[in-house]
């Protein structure tokens, strides 16, 4: 089910203070988010390669941003939440830059969703945003549309395409893609035709996380 | 109350094209539209910057779709504007509530500076307590100043001053950089974090777009 609104939260760690966030994320948050309002991820994800390794990001899908902005007040003035933060950082941050983004679906998604049960996907992933040149809110032009075809003609799954709402540039789309391995993205990424649409494009290679792994179309 | 800070880069040699173009656009966002900046200089001279006050989200994406979906402003944006960006902020202290506090005759410097995260209240009461009391000794005023709740980088402040003009802007810096209080402030952040609270800013001059008359 595509919702209106998604949050993008892409933190850039502290280079070494990665594996006990994990400890928080993976034993602590579910439940805290769940006893707050807070939607339950659609997927998460570790990355070492890209524009804001080292990176850990997530993806939640919310009804609008007022029930947004209530749920994440509750959880963080939770007392629960501040005791097990305070326990894992131990007095030394883990996040140096949180970029927290609020997205919308893209009209472009729709060409790529499939119908039928939801099913796991490859695990290697890859998180694209387009720059593109031209007015706002054109999602159906240009874009990532022909970029993603291409990756799809090279065994590309495309999990979900977004447009920029709020903290991102409006003209940007962002695109996650599941791959079955990474021989495939090499042959899309040698063989990929120029883009001559004018758009710009940054990747984020992702390791996607046992206790958050993205499903087919992001259900 | 959710503010909202949009952020217009505009289309090389278009500045004007896109302060005529967004003024028009806000113009429908009464009463929610709190200012309208154009870049006078700084690291951003060739954008426009636009401040709201929503009672909600709902009413913020409202005008937001009303304004994506007016075909004259989609075929405009693209002569007149390279990209838009907006961000949620949260005040970290009082805000200037009178309009003519943000729409006044005065050079506006918007200072945008990245925080050492988990030392927002230190960064804030540093501020409240030694920059703010500064700057109005030193001639200027600080309308408000926010964190980015909703945006690229956080834990990032930005700060608006108004300087009489640009001398005095100029001059009021200058002091600010020689100031005691302000060094001890410095010195006492390197000791107890390791580093000053504040990063360099990104500095944006602008002048009111809608300027209230004298």
């Amino acid at each position: 089910m595509i919702r209106p609104y998604y949050e993008l939260r892409l933190y850039q760690m502290q280079p070494t203070r990665m594996p006990r966030f994990h400890e928080l994320m993976r034993d602590h948050v579910p439940a805290l988010f769940a006893k707050n309002g807070v939607s339950k991820p659609l997927g998460g994800w570790e990355s070492h390669a890209g524009p804001f390794a080292p990176l850990y990001g997530y993806l939640l899908p919310w009804e609008s941003i007022d029930a947004r902005m209530s749920a994440w007040a509750r959880f963080y003035a939770d007392p629960v939440w501040q005791e097990k933060l305070a326990e894992n950082y131990a007095g030394a941050q883990r996040v140096e830059r949180a970029n927290v983004h609020i997205l919308r679906p893209s009209a472009v998604w729709e060409r790529y969703r499939e119908e039928g049960p939801t099913r796991s996907v490859g695990s290697v992933q890859e998180m694209w945003f387009h720059a593109r040149t031209g007015p706002v809110g054109r999602s159906e032009d240009g874009g990532a549309a022909a970029r993603l075809d291409a990756a799809r003609a090279h065994g590309a799954e495309v999990l979900g395409v977004f447009d920029a709402w709020i903290g991102l540039p409006t003209d940007r789309q962002i695109a996650f893609l599941a791959w079955k391995d990474e021989d495939h993205r090499r042959s899309f990424i040698e063989c990929e035709s120029p883009d001559t649409s004018g758009s710009a494009v940054q990747t984020q290679v992702l390791l996607p996380l046992p206790y958050a792994k993205p499903l087919s179309g992001f259900a | 109350m959710i503010y909202e800070l949009a952020i217009h880069h505009a289309a090389p040699g278009a500045l004007h094209r896109a302060q005529r173009l967004l003024a028009g656009v806000l113009s429908r966002a009464a009463p929610h539209h709190l200012g309208l900046w154009a870049g006078q200089g700084g690291a951003w001279p060739d954008r426009v910057l636009a401040l709201f006050r929503w009672p909600d989200f709902q009413t913020r994406d409202a005008f937001q779709n009303s304004v994506l979906g007016d075909a004259a402003y989609r075929n405009e944006f693209g002569f007149a504007l390279r990209s838009s960006e907006h961000w949620i902020l949260q005040p970290t202290g009082d805000v200037a509530t009178d309009p003519a506090s943000w729409r006044s005759r005065e050079l506006f410097e918007v200072r945008i500076q990245e925080v050492l995260n988990g030392s927002q209240p230190d960064a804030a009461e540093a501020f409240r307590d030694v920059a703010a009391p500064e700057i109005r000794r030193l001639g200027g005023r600080v309308a408000a100043q926010f964190d980015v709740a909703l945006g690229p980088r956080r834990p990032v402040f930005v700060s608006f001053l108004a300087w009489p003009d640009m001398p005095a802007l100029q001059r009021g810096q200058q002091d600010m950089d020689r100031s005691e209080r302000v060094a001890a402030q410095r010195a006492d952040e390197i000791e107890r974090f390791g580093r000053p609270l504040y990063d360099r800013p990104v500095q944006f001059l602008a002048t009111s777009v809608f300027p209230e008359s004298p």
